[in-house]
């Protein structure tokens, strides 16, 4: 693909779902904060094309509440603005701390939910015109033999780069959906967050197919008294990606003064996807909060290394996602119950 | 000085070695430290200069820079008991180190 810096797109902007929907089947590429696009484009990842802008679509901002305390974050809703909803902050403190950590304010303040979740990976190869891979339309992963220091410690498939996506590892702790409006039909389909994404195949970061418009993220009622943690662990401490993630989520009995009864962890960084821990989750259980984890969790940490597949250069990987995994589960158990 | 955080921490020319193309080819790849990276710092002037200098100017430069990663280095010593011998200081050298 050749790179095509300096061409200006035609560019309509919809004030409808509906609307956007019909650019969409035109053949149309959804524009959000645009932050993650245009660098694609540019580098030519993205083939060019004329663009739908989403911004002035009511529809797809903010949180909306059902009367049980689920709730949809619109796909426009910007990563700041999540970052800055009390309300958001008080239900889901996992995901409001992911976003708060993410990237830069500039950013956070033009990136949007459903652009984040969207977005492709960081691979130093996949926006170097010099290289072909899979994402490119190319039959191989020059990163998987050559430089991939900060690639997967996860080895799902041909493609070596870790998701880069923040609010899908916290979002995936909440046990989140999406909703997308499918192109052709029209029809608005929910699906679980995980099944976004698919860590064996090595062409795209995400499995929407074109002229899909992902709407809304939507979050379940949570019940009362849980506690959760949040911890990126990076090289710099800001405008840097993180070479693991972490979120965890614990639900208490006793309105939280009790035993874990449900847990979820969710890591990022080191595959594909964003994964879960069911091993972890499990040993979690029964755990107290303010105390510290017990026997159980300490072997479930153990044994994260049989998970771990790591390329020659990503070995260190495992001990950062066992530390990380461990300090933020600790945090999750300090955490006051919300 | 923070130029010295960055070569003792970030900086560092990243090739792909079947081809020779350098892949730290922009600021996101090739990382130099932000204001998060570097503490609080306290500046001593040596306010006689230097003698055979007209003026007593001292030039700053490299004097500056080159002493933070020998600092740092002997940092991480002293907080591990791990010398490191190769710059920058990264994650998985550090994590390396420790095994
Ligand atoms: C220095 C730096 C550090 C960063 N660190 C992090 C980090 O730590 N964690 C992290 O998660 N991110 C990080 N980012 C990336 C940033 O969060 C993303 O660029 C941003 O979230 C993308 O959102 P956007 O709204 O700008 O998306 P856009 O660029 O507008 O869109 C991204 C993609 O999604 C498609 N799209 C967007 N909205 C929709 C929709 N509603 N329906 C269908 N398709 C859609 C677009 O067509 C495009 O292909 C970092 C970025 C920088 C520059
Ligand atoms: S890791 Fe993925 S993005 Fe990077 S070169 Fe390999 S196939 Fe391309």
């Amino acid at each position: 693909m050749t790179t095509q810096r300096g061409t200006v797109p035609t560019v309509t902007r919809s004030t409808s779902v509906a609307g956007a929907a019909r650019e969409l089947v035109e053949g149309a590429l959804p524009r959000a904060g645009g932050t993650d696009l245009v660098t694609c484009v540019e580098a030519g990842v993205i083939a060019p094309g004329p663009l739908v802008d989403l911004v002035d679509v009511p529809e797809l901002r903010g949180p909306r509440w059902d009367g049980d305390g689920a709730v949809r974050i619109g796909a426009m809703t910007s990563v700041a603005e999540l970052g800055a909803d009390p309300l958001l902050a008080e239900a889901y403190p996992g995901l409001v701390a992911a976003a708060r950590a993410l990237a830069t304010p500039q950013i956070r303040g033009t990136a949007t939910v459903g652009g984040n979740l969207l977005q492709r990976n960081r691979c130093p190869y996949l926006r170097n015109p010099a290289f072909e891979c899979f994402q490119t339309g190319g039959d191989s992963c020059p990163a998987r033999d050559g430089d991939h220091l900060r690639a997967v410690v996860v080895d799902l498939g041909p493609c070596v780069a870790p998701h880069p996506s923040s609010l899908a590892v916290a979002l995936l702790a909440y046990d989140a959906s999406v909703v997308v409006v499918e192109r052709g039909s029209g029809a608005e389909v929910e699906r679980d967050l995980a099944e976004l994404y698919d860590g064996t195949d090595p062409t795209r970061d995400h499995v929407l197919a074109p002229g899909d418009l992902l709407v809304a993220v939507a979050l379940p009622a949570l019940v009362s008294g849980g506690r959760a943690a949040h911890l990126r662990v990076a090289g710099r401490s800001r405008a840097e990606w993180p070479l693991v993630e972490a979120v965890v989520r614990l639900e208490c009995a006793e309105e939280g003064r009790g035993p874990v009864t449900r847990a979820s962890v969710a890591v990022g960084g080191v595959a594909r996807t964003p994964l879960r821990l069911p091993g972890v989750e499990r040993a979690l259980v029964g755990s107290v909060p303010g105390r510290a984890p017990g026997e159980e969790v300490d072997r479930a940490l153990e044994a994260i290394v049989e998970l771990c597949s790591p390329l020659p250069a990503t070995g260190y990987k495992v001990d950062l996602l066992q530390a990380t995994v461990r300090d933020v589960v600790e945090r999750a158990l300090d955490a006051p119950a919300g | 000085m923070v130029q010295g955080v960055g070569y003792a921490l970030h900086e560092e020319r990243r090739d792909d070695l079947g081809t020779g193309v350098v892949l730290s080819d922009d600021l996101e790849d090739y990382r130099i430290p932000g204001m998060g990276d570097v503490p609080e710092t306290e500046v001593y002037f040596h306010e006689e200069g230097f003698e055979h200098v007209a003026g007593g100017g001292v030039g700053l430069g490299e004097v500056s820079v080159v002493g933070v990663a020998a600092a740092l280095g002997n940092a991480v010593y002293d907080a591990t008991g791990w010398r490191p011998h190769d710059l920058p200081l990264r994650p998985d050298r550090l994590i390396g180190g420790l095994r």
